[in-house]
């Protein structure tokens, strides 16, 4: 479907002062030899075309996602389900008299087609789980992102995308910022998060947010400024002063000083600030309004909210932010106590057929486009610190483990399972004579790397990125017998 | 790391609904402010292995200033004491310009005595007095009902008025800034809890809990002790249900903060040694340490109704019935109680014994402070919080030998480091978060309590400090921490939000005058008095040149040398005039921008030199206003959100 704007309601229409405004953006973008079409942003509103892009969404904590994932009652293996029953039961809200009651009570059924495994959805991510069923969903098992159980360092692991890193030093580059990189200089990393993660960042020391937006607010991006009616208002005076400042001195001081000079930041978020942030409000305000949708909905994250609101700004604003890659995040997954009530708030919020993704893609889906729907476009990753133990501690929660699954979710995502779902070893002795299972202190045993599977996804956004922005993905960790490298459509 | 609900609206949202009326509290006894004697140069003491002592060249007013903002949100003292500081030897002034005591009188001085009465050593107290009808409550009339601990209506308390109470007492002349920056550090970032998992009775609990141990002379063993045994952190992390059968033996818990007590409190990985020796042994051994810490409650403290508010932070680790009547069993509830003193873990490969948690909870303080990795990394965290963003592998070394030497005495370590030659190196980077930032631009702005309590709660810091991601009490990584310098020079929405708050409310740091009902009920009037303040030149004029270069220094602490000509030309015209630079060149053209270069000569740069020699009326209100532009646009500059380590 090819959809058009429509022309520009008398509320919207160009005001005065937003009017000066562009006058003033385009005289600044000329000034700094900027290739943007700026007069075409007032006459046609038509929504740019969305370059394919991964989102990668956070989940801070630590997050247990064999929660999420559980065996079907009737699971090949009943002493399997016979132990993560006896393991995994006070972690629910309801005393079950069985597994099967449990089952029925708290997950929704799911098949993968191609193994014909059964196994339940937690009913939190009813969204998640009709996505699954349209094959729109990879669930990549046994899966780390880091070798350590520490939330910083993992975190750290996960934003770079070097599971074996050991060195937690946060100024680095991060696989988005890497990404970025390698489409081109003018390409950015999104952060739509209230602060910019590592994952963001690039590689030259001293000038890591060159290629970063921060857009916090897709709605209020720009600086304020003074006021074309009352020039002479303090807060004219000052937008005034600071502006001039700022415009002389960001230019003067890149010749005057090295590349690491502490107060290049703030000139650049100067810049960013006036160069995006004017863009950005004045394209908005010409196109659609923030979906009804979007404005009304409700989650247990406001937080989360509004990064759901800024990704669908974004698809309108594609080529303004020069978008290669977008960063979202979701706190509250470190459940030592208390496990239920605080996962199924955080699943329900994602992946609830009322959350903030199933709303947000719906009112992507709305927007108009040229050829190839925004929706179409975005594959988003969730990545978490680590995974979480198996055996439920004494107040009904998890402790920090390592091993977990990575989903990926997109139109062009070849759905599936990849991987043992539930590893039978979990139910078996180990050298030891422990059965994991059974035992305190035991995790999923990561086998499949993650930078793995993120260089198919960084192929998919580019053929030949994924090398480059993992370098060692092609020698890292990969459970036998699973292909990642067909995750995504044509990658 | 846990979630985090208790957002910036929503203690804007509370702020705004509060609708009632304080009761009347009882106020504290006055007489805690005590004036430290000038004390011999303990040049001995303060020079720690691995540290230079920075040279007498070095020290000047710029270093004396630099050392005040690092580790006291710049401070409160008067141009005299500062000046006399940079002529007494760096090892003698420091000594007077930090210190632990309830009261430093010469770094923030009580001002009168109406703050400083009170002793500023607990939020508790404070909150209390402020929030009071006491005659003598300094605070304005229409603010007090900000700062209760409970609305009359409301059944919980509320943290609106903690956070408020905080940011009071981090610009209330009287209160020790250093002391409170330590305790926020301790609380915020080192053994960070969140109000969303501790509440607002326990975290305001732990924090003067925190200022009592610092006050009392405890070093970094003792201050980790204290938090350790906490009972916010027990409510926290959930450790204080935690149990050992009595029975069985079996453990029943979880091991979050057997995890973080290593990696939080003494920066120990477990990365130097087998990994399943930390996870395994440790760690889950730690886990059983932290059994037996119940909390206890107070039936209806602060008159709430809800039993979450009534919890304490002091743990009695005997087996006891607490004020509610409840059963607690702290000494049956421990790990091998019957064993007593001899009840012992293996931990860091050492015994750890004791008959409770307490118990061993002392044992093993010095063995963790002692690991090999929190040696290592302890003093790099608290120096990266306090001065340094980036810290090399020498500097690290120094550090290292440092805090070998002083031999965990937190107070030795951080005199000697702000006075050796590694603080005051030009290479040294430190980015303010917003906390830092706002306190050290309201702290300098703020020149005297009237006009601190004088004015609305809006127009002090701690609203700025929220829009821009710094929120008391709730840090941003939770238990890792709050906002930290990098965090904020990351921000791109922190320096929006900054902009927004100068440009649109310039009246924040501007305003001049405001009537205002002291706690008498009399109406009075505040007014800005620059002029006792800003020190004139030598013939006795205010002159626009100087007074934009003191108020540079007083701002930014750099002694001059990012002042660059464009920023001299814009400061100077908003004290001479009000008005911008290029409004006061060409009306007509508004937006015309002037380079280094434009204004290094010809008829620019005569302007901007006849501008510097211009005589300001400092006691002409409209003047006072000016200033406020200049300070508006000063500190809006990125020398605001960033500063190095030495300068001229």
């Amino acid at each position: 479907m090819n959809r058009q704007c429509q022309p520009a309601s008398p509320q919207v229409d160009v005001s005065r002062r937003r009017f000066l405004r562009t006058a003033l953006y385009a005289g600044l973008a000329s000034g700094m030899g900027a290739t943007v079409p700026l007069r075409a942003w007032s006459q046609d509103c038509a929504i740019a075309e969305m370059p394919r892009t991964l989102v990668n969404v956070m989940l801070q904590g630590g997050a247990d996602l064999r929660f999420l994932f559980m065996p079907a009652p009737g699971h090949p293996d009943p002493v399997y389900t016979g132990l993560i029953w006896q393991a995994r039961r006070v972690l629910y809200d309801s005393e079950y008299p069985d597994y099967e009651t449990l089952f029925e009570n708290e997950y929704l059924p799911a098949q993968d087609n191609r193994t014909g495994l059964q196994f339940g959805i937690h009913r939190d991510a009813e969204w998640l789980w009709r996505q699954f069923g349209e094959g729109r969903v990879a669930v990549v098992c046994n899966a780390y992102c880091s070798r350590n159980r520490r939330h910083d360092q993992s975190i750290l692991n996960a934003d770079a995308g070097e599971p074996e890193l050991e060195v937690l030093n946060f100024d680095r580059n991060g696989w988005g910022g890497r990404l970025v990189e390698y489409l081109g200089p003018h390409v950015n990393s999104v952060e739509l998060g209230d602060s910019v993660s590592t994952f963001n960042k690039g590689s030259v020391p001293g000038a890591r947010l060159d290629q970063v937006v921060h857009a916090e607010d897709m709605r209020d991006m720009a600086l304020a400024a003074g006021s074309v009616e009352n020039p002479a208002s303090a807060r004219s005076v000052l937008a005034r002063a600071l502006s001039s400042w700022y415009d002389v001195r960001s230019q003067e001081t890149r010749s005057e000083q090295p590349a690491d000079w502490p107060w290049h930041a703030f000139y650049r978020h100067y810049e960013s600030l006036r160069d995006f942030g004017g863009r950005v409000e004045e394209r908005l305000s010409q196109c659609q309004p923030l979906a009804e949708s979007l404005q009304s909905m409700q989650l247990a994250s406001s937080g989360f909210a509004q990064q759901c609101r800024n990704l669908y700004d974004l698809c309108q604003v594609p080529d303004v932010l020069q978008v290669g890659a977008v960063s979202m995040n979701y706190g509250g997954w470190d459940t030592h106590d208390g496990e239920a009530g605080e996962i199924r708030r955080n699943l329900s919020d994602l992946f609830a057929s009322s959350g903030g993704l199933a709303t947000t893609t719906a009112a992507i889906e709305e927007l108009p486009y040229r050829d190839v729907s925004p929706a179409s476009q975005l594959v988003f990753y969730f990545a978490s610190d680590f995974g979480r133990q198996l055996v439920a501690n004494g107040t009904a929660g998890t402790d920090h483990g390592r091993g977990t699954y990575s989903v990926l979710i997109g139109q062009q995502v070849r759905g599936g399972v990849y991987g043992e779902m539930f590893p039978q070893r979990e139910a078996a002795p180990d050298a030891d004579g422990r059965i994991p299972l059974q035992t305190p202190g035991a995790d999923i045993e990561g086998q499949t790397s993650t930078d793995r599977l993120l260089a198919t996804a960084a192929d998919w956004v580019s053929p030949g990125a994924g090398a480059v922005v993992f370098p060692a993905a092609s020698g890292s960790g990969l459970e036998p017998g699973v292909d990642v490298g067909t995750l995504l459509a044509d990658a | 790391m846990r979630n985090q609900a208790v957002t910036r609206s929503a203690v804007l949202l509370a702020a705004t609904l509060i609708a009632s009326v304080a009761q009347a509290q009882p106020r504290i006894d006055p007489g805690r402010d005590r004036v430290p004697p000038t004390l011999p140069s303990p040049a001995g003491e303060l020079q720690l292995e691995g540290l230079t002592l920075v040279t007498r060249t070095a020290w000047n007013t710029a270093a004396v200033r630099r050392v005040l903002q690092s580790f006291a949100f710049g401070g409160m003292a008067d141009e005299a004491h500062i000046l006399a500081w940079s002529n007494m030897p760096p090892e003698q002034a420091i000594v007077q310009m930090l210190d632990f005591e309830a009261v430093n009188a010469r770094l923030s001085p009580p001002d009168g005595g109406t703050a400083a009465e009170i002793g500023c050593t607990s939020l508790t107290d404070l909150q209390n007095f402020w929030s009071s009808d006491a005659p003598d409550n300094p605070v304005r009339e229409s603010d007090r009902p900000y700062h209760v601990m409970l609305y009359d209506n409301d059944s919980f308390v509320t943290p609106v008025g903690l956070i408020l109470t905080w940011g009071r007492a981090m610009h209330t002349r009287g209160c020790n800034p250093f002391l409170h920056r330590m305790a926020f550090y301790l609380t915020n970032y080192h053994a960070s809890i969140h109000i969303q998992n501790a509440g607002v009775a326990l975290i305001r609990d732990y924090y003067d809990d925190m200022v009592s141990a610092l006050v009392s002379g405890a070093d970094f063993v003792g201050l980790m002790y204290h938090a350790a045994r906490n009972g916010a952190l027990a409510f926290a992390y959930g450790h204080a249900l935690n149990y050992v059968h009595p029975q069985t033996g079996a453990f029943v818990g979880n091991d979050d903060f057997a995890r973080e007590y290593f990696q939080l409190l003494f920066s120990i990985q477990g990365t130097s040694e087998d990994p399943d020796y930390h996870e395994n042994v440790s760690i889950e051994n730690n886990a059983r340490l932290l059994t037996g810490m119940m909390l206890d409650q107070v039936p209806d403290r602060f008159g709430s109704t809800n039993p979450g508010d009534w919890f304490v932070s002091g743990i009695d680790f005997t087996d006891h019935q607490d004020a509610a009547g409840r059963r607690i069993y702290n000494r049956t509830a421990h790990y091998e109680f019957r064993m007593g003193d001899e009840s012992c873990l293996e931990i860091l490969h050492q015994r750890v014994c004791g008959a409770t948690a307490d118990a061993k909870l002392l044992a093993l303080g010095p063995v963790a402070a002692a690991h090999p990795e929190s040696m290592a990394n302890t003093p790099l965290k608290l120096i990266r919080f306090f001065a340094d963003a980036v810290i090399d592998e020498t500097e690290a070394a120094a550090l290292r030998t440092a805090w070998v030497d002083a031999e965990w005495d937190l107070l030795r370590f951080l005199r000697a480091y702000a006075i050796s030659t590694l603080f005051h190196d030009p290479g040294r980077v430190q980015y303010w978060s917003a906390f830092e930032r706002n306190l050290i631009v309201h702290n300098a702005n703020t020149l005297d309590n009237e006009e601190s309590f004088a004015r609305a709660f809006y127009a002090g810091p701690t609203i700025r400090m929220i829009e821009q991601g710094a929120l008391v009490f709730a840090p941003i990584r939770d238990v890792f921490g709050g906002q930290t310098g990098t965090d904020a020079a990351n921000d791109r929405f922190v320096f929006k939000n900054a902009w927004t708050a100068n440009v649109n409310t310039p009246g924040v740091l501007a305003q001049v005058q405001e009537e205002y009902r002291d706690g008498s009920g009399e109406a009075e009037r505040w007014q800005k008095r620059w002029d006792e303040v800003v020190p004139p030149d030598p013939d006795g004029v205010h002159r626009v040149g100087s007074v934009a270069d003191w108020l540079w220094n007083r701002f930014i602490a750099d002694g001059g040398q990012n002042f660059d000509v464009v920023a001299k030309a814009q400061t100077y015209s908003l004290l001479a005039t009000g008005f911008d630079f290029g409004a006061l060149v060409d009306p007509e053209r508004l937006d015309a921008r002037y380079t280094s270069d434009d204004l290094s000569d010809g008829e620019l740069r005569a302007t901007v030199e006849s501008l510097a020699g211009l005589s300001l009326d400092l006691s002409d209100l409209r003047v006072q206003y000016q200033i406020g532009m200049a300070v508006n646009f000063i500190t809006m500059l990125p020398y605001a959100f960033a500063a190095e380590g030495g300068s001229p």
